[in-house]
């Protein structure tokens, strides 16, 4: 048998492959000729000799030809056919025409080899770029490649309404970044960090303001040639230059009214504000007119790992082979067939039957796992138990989300000892939230130092017990001077715990990276229903086993910071397009798998710790099918739960008693008996009794909580109602020495999803005679938002409003949902303990600011 | 014109520049120091025993104390300590160039409370110190510091040198009279 090989296309850019295959590193300055010999001198000596290479056929995925064919060599003749790892392959496409296999890639040969599907072939390779060999493949080779078995399923379907899905997204994302205001004149505003920018031509505020409310935008110069660099900032308000105050807020029409309509208006000069980050300004001089457009970098450049991530799987390139037969097929996924050998748990005493179960299964599982865990069951736990389990197997395990908030939650809650590494990696600007390297590396340090504590007296022999009390001793001492360079550049390399969003372990400089190892025995999604299925799967592409954990009653996936949903109301999306990617912007991927798969790769979880049964019991109504329980364990959790609070309102009337822990205050009415109207700011909405009564309330919990011992958070489902809480709550001062941080205890549902505070205060803003819309009736954000509290919770919304809307939840009968009108149940809960109060109980006779 | 009762005192110091010995240099110095050569457990060994169970930290931090000529062998099971691990363990820092001693008179008010901040003034020596004052125990190494910053800042130790040795030399020190 002869085969033809056309190597051209591979000797185009040949350097990286001349890296690859150079045993030294290459000089900077080789030129192209050094590499194309180096290339050459390979494909010569290895290739172009009658030689075994393992052949494999895929199909591909992007159509242009029905199948690729991966080709890598042998180490010999002789040797074993299984052991290529590490070596060059070649990825060809077969030419009818010249009898040729074009090679269009090259690959390091890193996944597993194939033995089902994988086949020997035995005769002849030449390559036309070189002299001699074959003229073209003959008749035998072809029958050859034609008789290969296909590798695991045509992907070509399913993936190609995953990539749908993803160009979709990146026309939005285009179409955004495409729109420009061109602007005259700036001054600087007095605070120092924001800027007004005068837009030249007259437009429509509605339309300005939908474009670019809540974006961050580019400041360019007009002048396409110059040299300056963009800088940006966030949109902070809109105003009509012929009116004299910033009006950004209130949109033309009833506030009630259809949200459907497209923006409308008279075109008029308009000026808008951008806030900039940082102590100084950036350098506007000599900037006298230039160019406002929506910074969408960073969404197209995630668009692009998602969409490279799919051609990862289409071409195989899965850590785990046959990720691609049951990803869309979750039925295929192998089972759990055999038990866990006994191991104890690192987490002593904390972990329940189910718990148990659950990290059991994972140490046993073929491919997967997937974990439903409602609210506060314990599932940053059971993620800590595994994470310990793999490590001290001596494997490595990553842990992912769609936030970076799951993910260092997960970090932070790993048991203190030595045996775990972990580590996490962004490479976004640097944030306080994100956990520092440093910091991870002294901890471990004194990890090591502690475990070493009690094994030092337990040392027989002298010598021993001296260099150990000695290390000890050492450790205590430690400081950052010893967390040098090379100290951390192991440390990162050997790492076996490492965190990072989904759309980070895409990267190529993560699935690339010389300073961290990224093949993982275990990849951890969670929080995975607000992952988008591309998402999902790049770090489920990094590791030999994946573990989904989530809760699909919680919310789905994020369109850039709001739901689908939410950003379709606000005309962000299309009408109708989000409908045809139904399983890629809700939770039904989850859900179907949980559905679908094999039970012995599914576990869940229903004790919850978190709670007290109050909130519990309102927070049930969305499990009807299956309960939440009370995770006492023996402990009484309604007593570990108390909140210690009496609280009086400003007219000195005692309302919250210490039994109280589902609190509802009907704000229908202010302070004085004048109905509330909340109204539309930007595309979101706020209602100012409700944030009078929020500040009133949380003011008087910080002074009664004398010890601080109470955490608090406020929620809210919209986020202009978040920007005017956070406002209030800065000028009035509350809570600046609490330990109360307006930025991160005052946020959207959306951003609160996986986090718990003691107290918990939502904010569901909307008035009228009824709620419109999907967004406030989606009980998968009631649920989150019902669901952050540990010991109180109270809820600020119109009596009469919310409990009139049915709501659609899953029912008592497993797989089939009713419309419900839970909010009443939920008043009624508080009602029945004497919780259901009015703001006129606790704000003074007075009305509320309107505005 | 300020007049002040002084003490002139002689310093003898050593400076070289350093790095810090890791915890690692220190529990692959000590393993060599307490196990003789020949019958010394390997890196993965230690590393378990000293509870972190990653031996690539102590890999790196013996061809660290290799390149720094602290030990001689590169094998560690045959290796001794040379001076420069005998000074890593015994200071904490391993020298990473040669150790430069130096010598430098400072001037301190006879009552000990205060140094003369000063670069440029005249001293006039008087007798001989027959025993240090009382407040010579009291004279730490920043009091010095200090003091060779005011008068003699081009001998302080550059970036990345620390001083390995300092000694005051009682003995050699005089009573004298600064003005300025």
């Amino acid at each position: 048998m002869d085969l033809l090989f056309n190597l051209e296309a591979i000797f185009v850019r040949p350097r990286k492959l001349a890296e690859a295959i150079s045993p030294g590193p290459l000089p900077e300055r080789a030129s192209i000729h050094v590499e194309r010999s180096i290339v050459a001198g390979y494909f010569s000596t290895f290739w172009a000799q009658p030689k075994r290479i393992v052949c494999l056929r895929r199909r591909d995925y992007t159509g242009k030809k029905p199948f690729r064919y991966h080709f890598r060599p042998c180490q010999s003749v002789t040797g074993n056919p299984r052991a290529v790892d590490k070596s060059i392959g070649l990825i060809c496409e077969y030419d009818e025409a010249t009898r040729m296999l074009r090679a269009v890639k090259w690959e390091v040969i890193a996944s597993r080899p194939l033995a089902e599907l994988e086949q020997i072939f035995t005769g002849n390779i030449s390559a036309a770029d070189f002299h001699g060999g074959v003229l073209y493949s003959d008749t035998p080779a072809v029958k050859f490649l034609n008789a290969l078995p296909e590798e695991a399923e045509d992907l070509s379907i399913p993936l190609s309404h995953w990539r749908d899905y993803l160009v979709w997204r990146q026309k939005l994302a285009e179409e955004k970044a495409k729109v420009r205001y061109e602007f005259s004149e700036f001054t600087v505003l007095p605070n120092g960090k924001s800027v007004r920018f005068f837009l030249k031509e007259d437009q429509v505020l509605e339309q300005v303001k939908s474009r670019f409310v809540n974006e961050e935008l580019k400041v360019l110069p007009l002048a396409a040639n110059t040299t300056r660099r963009p800088v940006q900032g966030a949109f902070e308000s809109l105003k009509a230059e012929s009116r004299h105050e910033d009006r950004p807020r209130v949109r033309a029409g009833s506030d009630h009214g259809n949200r459907q309509d497209q923006p409308r208006g008279t075109p008029e000069k308009l000026s808008l504000v951008l806030k900039f980050d940082g102590d100084q300004l950036p350098d506007f001089t000599n900037l006298d007119e230039g160019v406002l457009q929506v910074a969408m970098e960073g969404e197209l450049s995630m668009i692009d790992v998602q969409i490279q991530g799919l051609a990862r799987l289409s071409e195989g390139r899965a850590i785990n082979p046959r990720l691609r037969t049951w990803l869309f097929d979750v039925g295929q996924a192998p089972v759990i067939s055999k038990p866990a050998e006994p191991w104890s748990p690192d987490n002593a005493g904390k972990l329940n039957p189910e718990q148990l179960e659950s990290v059991g299964k994972a140490l046993t599982m073929e491919d997967l796992l997937l974990l439903w865990g409602p609210p506060g069951t314990g599932k940053t736990t059971v993620i800590a138990e595994i994470c310990s389990q793999y490590t001290r197997r001596g494997l490595r395990v990553l842990v992912s989300s769609q936030a970076n908030l799951a993910v260092t939650q997960a970090l932070e809650r790993l048991p203190h000892l030595p045996h775990l590494r972990p580590i996490f990696i962004s490479s976004a600007r640097r944030n306080e939230n994100h956990p520092a390297q440093e910091d991870f590396i002294r901890n471990w340090f004194m990890d090591i130092r502690a475990s070493v504590a009690t094994a030092a007296p337990t040392e027989i022999e002298t010598r021993w017990r001296n260099f150990v009390g000695g290390w000890e001793r050492r450790l205590a001492a430690v400081t950052s001077d010893d967390i040098t360079g090379n100290v951390t550049e192991v440390y990162r390399r050997c790492a076996n715990v490492v965190g990072a969003t989904c759309n980070e372990t895409g990267k190529p400089d993560f699935i690339n990276s010389k300073v961290i190892n990224s093949r993982f025995d275990l990849a951890i999604i969670d929080e995975v229903s607000k992952a988008t299925p591309p998402e999902m799967l790049l770090p489920m592409l990094m590791a030999q086993r994946s573990m989904l954990v989530g809760d699909h009653r919680q919310l789905p996936p994020m369109f850039r910071d709001t739901t689908f949903e939410e950003a379709r109301e606000n005309h962000d999306i299309p009408e109708g397009s989000i409908e045809q990617f139904r399983e890629m912007v809700t939770t039904s991927l989850f859900e179907r798998y949980f559905q679908e798969a094999a039970p012995s790769v599914k576990t869940g979880l229903c004790r919850q710790y978190r709670m007290h049964p109050q909130i519990m019991a309102a927070v049930n109504h969305f499990y009807a099918d299956q309960p939440l329980v009370a995770g006492d364990e023996g402990r009484d959790l309604a007593h570990d739960k108390q909140h210690g609070l009496n609280l009086r309102s400003a007219r000195g009337r005692a309302w919250l008693q210490t039994n109280q822990n589902l609190i509802w205050i009907d704000t229908s009415l202010d302070g004085a008996g004048i109905a509330a109207r909340d109204a539309t700011r930007g595309t979101s909405r706020i209602n100012t009794v409700e944030a009078d009564v929020c500040a009133a309330v949380v003011r008087e919990i910080f002074q009664k909580d004398k010890d601080g011992s109470l955490e608090v958070a406020v929620i809210s489902f919209y986020k202009a109602q978040i920007g005017l809480l956070r406002d209030r709550f800065r000028a009035a001062g509350i809570g600046q020495n609490d330990g109360f941080n307006v930025n991160r205890d005052i946020n959207t549902v959306d951003q609160f999803q996986g986090s718990e505070r003691d107290v918990v205060i939502v904010s569901l803003v909307r008035t009228g005679p009824r709620l419109t819309g999907e967004f406030v009736r989606d009980f998968r954000r009631i649920n989150v938002a019902f669901s952050r509290a540990k010991k109180l919770l109270i809820v600020l919304a119109g009596r009469d409003t919310f409990a009139a809307s049915d709501v659609t939840v899953p029912s008592a009968r497993s797989g089939q949902n009713e419309s419900t009108r839970v909010y009443a149940k939920i008043h009624e809960l508080a009602r029945l303990k004497g919780a259901a109060f009015t703001a006129a109980d606790i704000l003074p006779p007075t009305r509320s600011e309107t505005r | 014109m300020t007049e002040l009762n002084c003490i002139e005192i002689p310093l003898d110091y050593s400076v070289a520049t350093c790095s810090r010995a890791t915890p690692f240099h220190w529990a692959l110095l000590t393993a060599v120091q307490t196990f003789p050569a020949g019958d010394r457990p390997d890196f993965a060994a230690i590393a378990e025993r000293l509870h972190f169970h990653e031996p690539a930290f102590l890999a790196q931090a013996w061809i660290e104390l290799c390149d720094q000529a602290a030990v001689t062998h590169k094998n560690f099971n045959q290796a001794e300590l040379h001076t420069k691990g005998h000074e890593a363990l015994r200071l904490g820092y391993l020298l990473t160039s040669e150790v430069n001693t130096r010598r430098v008179t400072l001037v301190f008010g006879a009552r000990g409370d205060r140094c003369v901040e000063r670069r440029e003034f005249d001293l006039i020596q008087g007798a001989r110190l027959r025993t240090p004052p009382v407040w010579a125990d009291a004279l730490d190494i920043e009091r010095v510091l200090t003091a060779m910053s005011f008068q003699m800042p081009s001998q302080m130790p550059a970036a990345g040198e620390r001083i390995i040795e300092l000694k005051l030399r009682w003995a050699e020190a005089h009573e004298a009279v600064a003005t300025w």
